[in-house]
Order: C-alpha cells, then structure tokens, then sequence
C-alpha cells in the first residue's frame, strides 16, 4: 500500500532520482515541501518516502485506492495525525521553509493557518451560528460586526 | 416432535422464565410498596413535614432529618462534583494510556465497591477527628462526597467516551487548544451523560445511612442545621431510629418517612432519566 502512494505521487509530483534535485530546489517558490517523509502506525508503515513540493495559489490532487495513505498524507500538514495512538513520522516537512514538526511549534497557530476540510462533514452538536462562529471565538473574537 | 417444534417449546419456556423473573422483582415491589403506603400514607401531612422531633409519635415531624438531608446533599453535591468531574476529564483526555492509568482505572473501579461503613470509618478519623469538624454536617458531606466519587469519576469518563472523536479533530482543526476543545465541545456534548451519573450517585448518597452513623449524624436532633459546622440527621436515620422503637405510632412515622424519601429519589432519578433521553437525542 505505502509503495502504492510512493509510485502515484511520484508520478504527479516528482521521481525519486530527483530527490537531490528537490534539496536544491528548497526556496521559497514552494509554499508545502516534504521530504523523504515515512510515518508509521505502530509497527505499520502508512506512507514511505514522499518527497513532494507545492507551490504557492495551486491546486494539488492526491489520487489512489482507499487505504492507500492519502488522507494520512493530508492531515501532515496541519498535524492532526498527533492524535493518533502510535503514530511517528520521518522525515521533513515545511510550509514556508518553516519545519512545522519541530519541538516549538505552536500547534493552536500552525492549524489556524493551515485549514482542513474533512473527508466526512462533521459540524458539531451545536446551531449552524455555533458552528461558523467557533473558529472566531476561539480566536477571542466576541464582536459580531465585521472591521 | 421433530427439532423445530423442539426449539419452539424451548423458546416458550424460556419466555415464561423470563416473564417469571421480571414479574417476582416487581410483585416484591408492589408488596413493599403497598405495605408502606398503608402504614404510612394516613400520617403523611404538611405537620408531619414541618414538625420538629418530639417524643409523642403523633406530634413528631421529619422537619430536622429533612433538613439534614437537604444540607447533605446540597454540599456533597458542590464537594463531589467539580472534583470528580475534573478527575474524570483528566483520566479519558490528558492522561497518557500506560500501566499507571491502568492501575487508577482499575482502582477506581474497585472503590466504587468498598462497603460504605469503610468510608465512615475513614471519615470520621480525617474529617471528624483530624480536622476537628466534629459530628458535623460538612464532615457528613465530605465523607459522602468520598464514597460517591468514584461513582461519578466512572460516569463523567463513560460519558467522554462517548463524545466521538470528530468533534475533537474538528476543533482542533480550527486551531482549538486541548481546553478550548473540552471546554466547548467535549463537555457540552457529554453533559447530559455526567450530570445523569452526578444525579444517580446522589440519589444513591441520600439513602445511605451506615457512613453517616460512624460520623456522627444523631438519631434525635432537637432542631435544624443553620450551618455546615452544625449538627444533623439525615432521613435513613430517622427511619432507622422509629423502626427500632416499640410503639405502632413510630413504625407508622417511619413508612410515612420512606414514602418521602422513596419521593424524592423518584423525583432524582426522573430528572436523570430526562437528562439521559434530552442528551441522546442531541449527539444522534
């Protein structure tokens, strides 16, 4: 399976000769950048050694059979895979040449930049004003007018 | 009788088993019911309620016993609650799942079952003696309030459990803290699962009666607490005291006594029953 996400993202995005390639080509002309990325479930291994870059107002496709690793890939970015028993990555990943997996991140920060859409809807037990609002609020926006 | 018309008797009998077993708990019910409500239900007037205890069984009232019961319940619920509730969200979100949790996990678990003289016991060397509350209704409170605890800790984690984990991620998602998203989402959402538990663990505090007898509380208590340093009585008790006594006139206050407190736990747990169906019905 994780070979399987290997083969189609280097097939959209990069092959794997060119590795030393994308090391050189770390700028800023890319907004997310990974690189030889692995991450594990326990003993299980879910994705092997991605090395992919995006670049800045683009629209990026991930494409392949379930369980294939493509929403683990995903939620990389903002690090909700924290929350997952077992779960460990190798490797680098950076959004803005900044390593979003290094000890001082702030976490509440990094996922207020990098929004997330589920693959499920999932609102919560609450009413529809609730649900729009509660990025604001927790934010500490109380006013209701715009500025 | 070939094997179908085997397995159908089978399925009849074991129908009228069941219907068998339901049937003797509640004719059990009935007769005890049945049995205090005669005894009981003449006396019960709104004198009865008010009346101080006297020692003429037609002018005694449950006004002191009600009143102990009411100051109990009311601090053992400020006590119990946010401790349990806080010990409970700690153990299912923070706590790291290792040995240590399971052991607490574990431990907990078995306090709910330790006999309730035991917490008695402990109070009255803690509460009573070592910090010198005395036979008072705050240490009769604390005490409860201990013996309840892992009821409710057990609840408030069952009802977390419950919370599905997308809500979580989703307000992470947002750029939620750990608190914000208890705070917002987790416990908004497994409230009515806790407050259910912290009213059956109260409801469960009001009947009891060994615990307090090893504190202190008194059987004859000349008038109502004013405060949590002064002395009480609580229903079981009372009920415990005029079933000991000889004359009918007591045995008739004590079913008089049990109709109330068997009211007000009805009461309690009806509001339990309400918040559990309210609470399912938000999370479907």
């Amino acid at each position: 399976m994780a070979k399987k996400i290997t083969v189609i993202m280097n097939t959209i995005m990069t092959e794997k000769s060119e590795a030393a390639k994308i090391e050189a080509l770390i700028d800023e002309k890319y907004k997310l950048q990974t690189k030889d990325v692995n991450v594990f479930y326990g003993d299980f291994q879910a994705i092997k050694e991605v090395s992919m870059n995006i670049k800045p107002n683009t629209i990026t496709a991930f494409i392949g059979p379930s369980g294939c690793g493509k929403s683990t890939f995903l939620r990389l970015f903002n690090r909700m895979n924290d929350y997952i028993e077992g779960f460990r990555v190798e490797g680098k990943i950076k959004i803005d040449d900044d390593n979003i997996y290094k000890k001082k991140i702030q976490l509440e920060q990094l996922r207020k930049e990098v929004g997330m859409v589920f693959q499920k809807p999932n609102p919560f037990p609450k009413s529809i004003f609730e649900n729009v609002a509660y990025g604001l609020k927790i934010q500490g926006i109380k006013d209701k007018k715009t500025h | 009788m070939n094997s179908i018309q085997k397995n159908r008797l089978k399925d009849q009998l074991f129908k009228f088993w069941g219907i068998a077993c339901t049937l003797a708990g509640l004719v059990l019910l009935v007769i005890f019911i049945g049995g205090i409500l005669v005894d009981g239900l003449s006396r019960i007037d709104w004198a009865f309620i008010t009346d101080l205890p006297s020692r003429k069984a037609e002018k005694s009232g449950i006004w002191t016993p009600l009143m102990g019961s009411v100051w109990v319940l009311i601090l053992t619920a400020l006590i119990s609650f946010p401790i349990s509730v806080a010990a409970g969200v700690y153990l299912e979100e923070y706590a790291k799942k290792n040995r240590l949790s399971a052991l607490l996990e574990i431990n907990i678990s078995n306090l709910a079952g330790v006999p309730s003289i035991i917490y008695g016991l402990l109070g009255l060397e803690v509460f009573v003696r070592i910090m010198h509350l005395g036979a008072s209704v705050l240490a009769g409170a604390l005490t409860l309030s201990l013996l309840i605890l892992p009821i409710i800790i057990v609840a408030t984690r069952e009802a977390i459990k419950a919370v599905p984990n997308s809500i979580r991620e989703a307000s992470y998602a947002l750029g939620a803290s750990k608190w914000q998203t208890i705070w917002n989402q987790v416990l908004p959402a497994s409230s009515g699962g806790i407050l259910t538990g912290v009213i059956l663990a109260l409801s469960r505090a009001i009947g009891e009666t060994a615990p307090l007898i090893v504190v202190g509380a008194l059987a004859y208590v000349p008038f109502a607490p004013k405060g949590p340093l002064d002395q009480f009585s609580v229903l079981p008790i009372q009920i415990f005291n005029w079933i000991s006594r000889p004359q009918q006139g007591f045995i008739d206050n004590a079913a008089a006594a049990i109709i109330i407190l068997l009211f007000i736990t009805f009461i309690m747990n009806g509001i339990a029953v309400y918040f559990r169906n309210k609470w399912q019905k938000k999370l479907q």
